[in-house]
């Protein structure tokens, strides 16, 4: 139950020649949300990005279920388990919402399937032959995360999937999320949205140039208070 | 009715299948350009040498072997698509996230190696290469002359454009395509074997114009120089198409042979040149083409 299935120690990444991640280590162990949490350009997306080998250049080691997968290439990182719901969400503009839905493919057994999808999504559903561009934003945040949940993942790395939603969208968001998390998901949620993050994350880490800071679980939420006002500006 | 505006309906007829004719090499040679540029993002400048290869594979699998033309037509384009696989790898592989321009130059320069050597082999006289036999024949409909292998061309070609173009939009692997075109790397991050994916595409548009290659083969002359002639013209409609675009690149190209044709018959002195004032006017107008989406 205690092994983490993702353990990121001491990573280091750059973007060409600019160093942005300075020795990032943080771990999130089976059934937990953790929650990443910084400033504008502390590193929280190319935390996640790092673990999808979507950054320039990285070193230190990241282990998903135990596999090292620096220097793995980067169409094999997925299938250790990761489901990724980026922060521009990386709809596939041209294609349709069914294709953007069935484009990826299953990296593990419990994938969700498309019918239980259009029932949690009937937006989903109403407007899957219309091109995915089209969709609002609330929407396309949705598709995000429909479609990494029908490959099967055992980890989800969202980027601040409540970015610029409206308050009833961030509402369903939330309570996708719990129940997700209530059947065992494990999670990395960066959120700047505190309030959103504190009904969600087990533990928190925070992050500062590239750097994690501070490092506390629920009940050390109070102690934290400052550090983390201090950080995400509440 | 045997005239229309004054102009002999044979004529007509002739210079409008005439037209289809050449329209069906550029719908295959530009799809083939406008597949690789949309997810390559390099300007296949060896296009037309590829092309050439396809004729000169079949050209000399006819004499060495004796295969038949069917044979050929399948066998040769395949072995300009394992070339370009090899290609691919070793060479194209290395330019890709650079600036277009190392693209261009490197298939360009591919391109006169490959013309070199086949001038250096084979001399710069055309090659005889007959028809197939069963369709060497004309038929004559209501007045219209139809040779028969003119006609299998159009066809032929006509249906691979739109089995290419069901293949890209139509199914998952199109899909694959579709969504690299727009952002590789998370294709790939996603679990999509993009690397192969690359180099399947360029050897699939390769394949399409060794297979343009074969067909030409019997009607123009097969010499070294036969593609760098015709894919000028190539380029210029795949600029009218739009860069990228899938459905524009067979459409104009079909478009562009028939108003080739017509212009014939019309104004023959201005035949050569239609296609490029077309581009220009297009270019002027529509900067990213009739059916490309604006940047
Ligand atoms: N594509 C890029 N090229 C170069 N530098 C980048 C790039 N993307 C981000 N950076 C830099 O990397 C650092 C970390 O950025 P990152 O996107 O990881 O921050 P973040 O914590 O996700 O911020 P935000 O809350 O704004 O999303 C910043 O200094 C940023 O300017
Ligand atoms: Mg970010």
């Amino acid at each position: 139950m205690t092994e983490p299935i993702l353990q990121i120690e001491n990573l280091h990444g750059w973007y060409d020649e600019s160093h942005v991640l300075h020795g990032v280590t943080l771990e999130a162990r089976r059934g937990e949300t953790v929650a990443l949490i910084g400033r504008n350009g502390a590193g929280k997306t190319s935390t996640l990005r790092a673990a999808m080998n979507l950054l320039g250049r990285r070193e230190g080691s990241i282990r998903v279920n135990g596999r090292e997968t620096i220097g793995m290439p980067r169409h094999k990182v997925a299938y250790t388990g990761l489901g990724y719901v980026p922060e521009e969400r990386g709809i596939f503009a041209s294609l349709s919402v069914q294709e953007n839905l069935m484009l990826l493919p299953s990296i593990g057994e419990n994938g969700m399937s498309v019918a239980r999808i259009y029932e949690i999504f009937p937006n989903l559903r109403e407007r899957r032959r219309a091109a995915a561009g089209t969709l609002s934003g609330g929407e396309q945040q949705m598709l995000a995360m429909a479609r990494v949940l029908r490959t099967g993942p055992q980890l989800l790395l969202l980027d601040e999937p409540t970015e610029g939603l409206a308050p009833v969208i961030v509402k369903a968001i939330g309570s996708l999320l719990a129940q997700l998390k209530a059947d065992g998901m494990t999670m990395l949620l960066v959120e700047q949205n505190f309030h959103f993050a504190r009904r969600l994350a087990d533990r928190f880490y925070l992050i500062e140039n590239g750097r994690i800071t501070d490092h506390f679980d629920r009940e050390g939420l109070e102690a934290h208070a400052d550090r983390v006002a201090d950080v995400v500006g509440v | 009715m045997t005239e229309l505006f004054g102009i002999p309906m044979p004529v007509l007829s002739g210079q409008i299948l005439l037209g289809l004719f050449n329209g069906a090499f550029y719908a295959l040679l530009s799809l083939g350009l406008a597949v690789i540029f949309g997810l390559l993002r390099v300007i296949n400048f060896a296009h037309g040498a590829l092309y050439m290869m396809g004729a000169f594979i079949a050209f000399l699998l006819g004499q060495w072997l004796g295969l038949p033309f069917w044979a050929l037509l399948v066998v040769a384009p395949v072995l300009v698509g394992v070339f370009a696989v090899a290609m691919e790898k070793l060479l194209l592989r290395h330019v890709y996230g650079l600036d277009p321009l190392y693209g261009l130059l490197l298939t360009f320069g591919v391109a006169l190696v490959i013309e070199g050597m086949a001038q250096y082999m084979f001399g710069v006289a055309g090659k005889p290469f007959s028809q197939p036999q069963a369709l060497s024949g004309v038929s004559m409909i209501g007045g219209m002359i139809l040779p028969h292998y003119r006609v299998f061309v159009i066809v032929v070609a006509l249906i691979t454009c739109l089995g290419t173009w069901a293949l890209i939009e139509r199914t998952r692997l199109g899909a694959f395509l579709r969504a690299a075109t727009e952002n590789r790397p998370l294709v790939e991050a996603f679990g999509v074997n993009v690397p192969v994916l690359l180099t399947a595409t360029y050897a699939f548009g390769a394949l399409l114009a060794g297979f343009a290659g074969v067909m030409g083969a019997p009607v123009f002359q097969v010499s070294a120089f036969m593609g760098s002639n015709l894919i000028i013209i190539v380029f210029a409609v795949v600029v009218i198409g739009g860069m990228g675009s899938i459905g524009g690149a067979i459409a104009s190209g079909f478009l562009l042979g028939l108003c080739e044709g017509l212009t014939k018959v019309v104004y023959p002195e201005a035949a050569n040149i239609v296609v490029f004032a077309i581009m220009a006017v297009v270019l002027f107008f529509r900067p990213s083409g009739l059916f490309g989406k604006a940047a």
